[in-house]
């Protein structure tokens, strides 16, 4: 029995988060493509400079906290639904589906009246939106409903894991239920950052309720969420990796048990990192930010052990198939299956990504790119490529299952993995050069002609043919979008019936759960543990903050 | 549980690399290359005195400027704002070869990035904070500054520059 | 195509091409690193002209920059239905050889606001003339200090040229 015919309601429920999710890729996806021609002096037709840092915030909110978020909730009813075998779609799931939705509609207001002069009403701000630039309170008002929402959601899951485990008292968590698990509290831990920052200082801010608040705090509360909500988007990438790649390989996980315990490094690791985004800032004694550098370097390990494993499944599923030989085996792989292609290059390219993490995190080399284009050449091969593309694929072989719709425009699907490969490779790597010479991020005019001194070196190529590249890039990533969207758009108005032929069945692991000591599913011991690791990090400067004057040093709001 | 030998020794290569990693990144930092870290050492100040231009209010900062504070060390004053730099974008900074210049920076509206291109003189410039660091300049060179941090609709448009002139050029700062 | 052709074409040039490039990259980079110099080329982006210390009014050339002619016609303020406008007129003769635009993009006030609003031209063929009216309601009790315009230059030779200015404007 297909997903969609055994859990109807929970279906129905991922289906929304889909809509949602892939609505936002849309337009954000779009917007990026502005971006893309404009800053590279290429077309800067669509809109003025001063209305490019509106599409740049669509951009980033669109993409970086309602495309992920929405998709995570979805598919995170169908890992839990399906590795807990029973349905828990019902009254509460509605509500933090419609709390998130009604936070994503006034946030998108805000941004978007930003298009519409004479409203009064912008958001401009990006989407770290960072003090003391303001924007109207509707904004945060719908940011903060989409957290909250995403807390409910977790809940969800939570209570249905309790269900489950009243029925079943001896055994363990499920595999995916556990990464579920340990993603939330993560999740929850980090989240609290920007959820303080929002509701008890930039609400009551952009509402006139308080004069001013202390941007270096509200900045530190967003960082302190800031680096976790990667791993917020990573980790459910990892639950593809780990649970589904191997099987569309044609094999098997190799080992349960250390999938668990990198989702535990991954609890505990995640949240004492913030201040690695902070090494510039005045206001922060060395000390803090050379233990969160510390930290971050650790986290290279459950990344690492993540790449063992991942790629010695995929071995393991060549190897079913026929492969040979040191590497020819990797011509036995299915190349010509979608979501194998899509969610395989995604952990290819996060490889690269995460290598350019480590020279972020790397303390004095941070200076060198800081907020030059090199942190979004980065960014985009892992949020972008890693979460997004793995999104993509997983989506071609799970719509089918919670649609009954078989999957239309296959060559199209076939495509599209390896495009966004291309193109990203093209924009990332000019990304990167850029920022080596130093061009900067987030502006939409990088060349600064009346201005003597500012001359940007490539030390690799020169500076037009890198703009030109980017250019190349995002258009090609925009090609690779759209042709998503049809795909997943003609499945969707597909009639249902007939057999599907995607095969849903996930193989037991070749080390299964029983192997794993016992203590990994003791989710109270890593919940304690991380907090405390937290305190550790960020007790001794929040504290001196909010002693000398929570709203002080103060700064009142400044419109965007 | 059960751990294959390759992945064990996979493990144990991550490991080193990590540990390898934050000794080099330690290395720069703490080491003989000394790249001094931002931090707190510049203070406090009230963005509302700097936007009034009161530098008597505060003993952190003062009237932008080029000072000199002793034989080869000067200390130049900055203010970022939407969307200039003063000194640095309508004047120049100008500082002599061979010197030592710290640089106190802060903000009266929002927050600012201050990026010298082309070098690791890089840092944010936040309202309420002062941002200090210390570069050597060494030859004569015209260095532009680029206002990196998105600070509202004409960023692209925030941008200045330090004149490192010849020793015998320079025709000094004001007194400390 | 056949299935089997279009994946090797797919795996050929979607992996392969990407491996290339990022191997080309990284060889560059060790060669620039092992010949010791600065690298590739560099953008002129440098000017010997002093930063613009003048503010342009009525008469003035707004932007000298460009070889077209863009000349200040109007700066006022005025009322209209209770509001505050600034209207700047700028008459834009295109006497190059090659196309030319003109937008009047956003204005900074003396308080400090950044006001959007502004203006473009169309793109002008060579020899062909036009008037553009910048147009920024500005907030109460505040001055324009300066616009940012951009013009786009396509030279008849090919290629195409942003110049991006901030231009500090004189009021009537």
């Amino acid at each position: 029995m297909t997903f969609v015919e055994e859990y109807p309601d929970d279906a129905k429920l991922i289906r929304a988060c889909f809509a949602v999710s892939f609505g936002a890729l849309g337009i954000g996806g779009l917007f990026g493509l502005i971006q893309a021609l404009h800053r590279t002096g290429v077309f800067q037709g669509f809109v003025s400079s001063s209305d490019y840092y509106t599409v740049l915030t669509g951009h980033g909110v669109l993409l970086a906290l309602v495309f992920t978020t929405f998709f995570i909730a979805g598919f995170f009813v169908w890992a839990v639904t399906r590795s807990l075998e029973q349905s828990i779609a019902g009254r509460l799931a509605w509500t933090w589906f419609w709390l998130m939705m009604v936070g994503t509609v006034l946030a998108a207001v805000a941004i978007l009246a930003g298009f519409v002069p004479g409203l009064g009403i912008s958001a401009d701000v990006l989407f770290t939106f960072y003090a003391p630039m303001a924007a109207h309170p509707i904004f945060y008002i719908g940011a903060a409903l989409i957290i909250v929402g995403s807390w409910i959601a977790g809940a969800n899951y939570f209570l249905a894991y309790r269900r489950w485990r009243a029925a079943h008292p001896d055994e363990r968590i499920p595999l995916q239920t556990f990464m579920v698990l340990t993603t939330f509290l993560m999740w929850y831990l980090s989240s609290a950052g920007v959820a303080v920052e929002v509701v008890v200082f930039l609400i009551p801010w952009s509402l006139g309720l308080i004069q001013t608040v202390d941007p270096l705090l509200t900045r530190t509360l967003f960082w302190y969420f800031g680096h976790p909500v990667v791993y917020f988007w990573l980790l459910p990438a990892y639950v593809v990796w780990y649970t589904i790649l191997p099987k569309l390989s044609g094999g098997r996980l190799l080992s349960d048990p250390l999938a668990r315990v990198v989702f535990v490094l991954f609890l505990l690791l995640s949240t004492p990192t913030g201040f690695h985004h902070q090494y510039l800032d005045p206001g922060i004694a060395e000390g803090f930010k050379f233990v969160a550098m510390t930290n971050t370097m650790f986290l290279l390990l459950p990344s690492l052990m993540t790449a063992f494993t991942v790629v010695a499944s995929m071995e393991h599923g060549a190897r079913q198939r026929g492969g040979k030989g040191y590497v020819s085996w990797l011509r036995s792989l299915p190349w010509d299956e979608p979501a194998f292609v899509g969610i395989a290059l995604s952990g290819l390219m996060f490889a690269a990504g995460g290598f350019s993490g480590m020279v972020n995190a790397g303390l004095n080399l941070n200076y060198l790119i800081h907020n030059t284009i090199w942190v979004p050449g980065h960014f985009h091969l892992t949020v972008g490529t890693a979460f997004a593309l793995t999104a993509m694929a997983v989506t071609y072989w799970l719509f089918p299952q919670i649609s009954g719709k078989r999957l239309q425009l296959k060559t199209a699907a076939l495509v599209q993995p390896y495009l966004w490969f291309f193109g990203m490779t093209l924009m990332s790597n000019a990304m990167h050069r850029a920022g080596l010479a130093g061009v900067p991020r987030r502006t939409a005019e990088p060349m600064y002609p009346d201005t003597p001194g500012v001359v940007f070196e490539g030390v690799v190529g020169g500076i037009g043919e890198m703009r030109l590249q980017i250019a190349i890039g995002g258009t090609l990533l925009f090609v690779s979008l759209c042709l998503f969207l049809a795909v997943i758009g003609a499945t969707w108005l597909a009639p249902r019936g007939g057999t599907l032929d995607v095969n849903g069945v996930i193989p037991e692991p070749l080390s299964g759960a029983e192997a794993a000591p016992r203590v990994l599913d003791n989710l109270w011991l890593w919940t304690a543990i991380a907090v405390v690791l937290v305190a550790l990090t960020y007790g001794i400067p929040l504290w001196a903050w909010i002693v000398d004057g929570v709203l002080t040093p103060g700064s009142p709001p400044i419109p965007v | 549980m059960e751990v294959h030998r390759y992945e064990r020794l996979w493990i144990a290569a991550s490991l080193l690399i990590v540990v390898a990693w934050i000794g080099t990144v330690t290395w720069g930092a703490v080491g003989p290359p000394g790249i001094q870290m931002i931090d707190d050492a510049g203070g406090t100040v009230d963005a509302g005195a700097i936007a009034d231009s009161d530098y008597g209010a505060t003993d952190t900062f003062r009237e932008p400027g080029v000072y000199q504070v002793s034989e080869n060390h000067y200390a130049v004053y900055v203010v970022a704002r939407q969307f200039e730099f003063e000194p640095g974008s309508a004047a120049a900074i100008e500082v002599p070869a061979g010197s030592r210049v710290t640089l106190y920076v802060t903000s009266p509206d929002v927050i600012h990035g201050f990026s010298v291109v082309g070098t690791n003189v890089n840092a944010m410039v936040i309202p309420g904070q002062v941002t200090q660091m210390t570069v050597d300049f060494e030859e004569p060179a015209t260095h532009g500054i680029v206002c990196n941090e998105y600070c509202g609709a004409g960023h692209h448009t925030m941008a200045g520059t330090i004149e490192v002139v010849p020793a015998d050029e320079f025709e000094g700062g004001d007194a400390a | 195509m056949e299935r089997r052709n279009l994946i090797r074409l797919l795996v050929g040039l979607g992996i392969g091409l990407p491996i290339a490039i990022e191997a080309a990259t990284f060889f560059g980079l060790f060669e620039s690193r092992v010949a010791g110099d600065d690298g590739g080329e560099e953008t002129p982006t440098r000017t010997s002209e002093p930063p613009p210390p003048d503010a342009v009014g009525v008469g003035d050339e707004l932007l000298p920059a460009t070889a077209a002619t863009d000349t200040v016609t109007g700066a006022e303020i005025r009322t209209e239905e209770g509001e505050r406008v600034f209207l700047l007129t700028v008459t834009v003769e295109n006497d190059t050889e090659g196309r030319y635009e003109l937008r009047l993009d956003a204005l900074t006030t003396d308080a400090g606001t950044t006001v959007s609003g502004g203006g473009r031209t169309t793109q002008l063929e060579p020899g062909e003339a036009t008037t553009v009216i910048g147009r920024w309601t500005l907030p109460d009790g505040e001055r324009p200090r300066a616009v940012i315009v951009v013009a786009t230059v396509t030279p008849a030779g090919g290629g195409r040229e942003t110049v991006t200015r901030r231009v500090p404007i004189a009021v009537e």
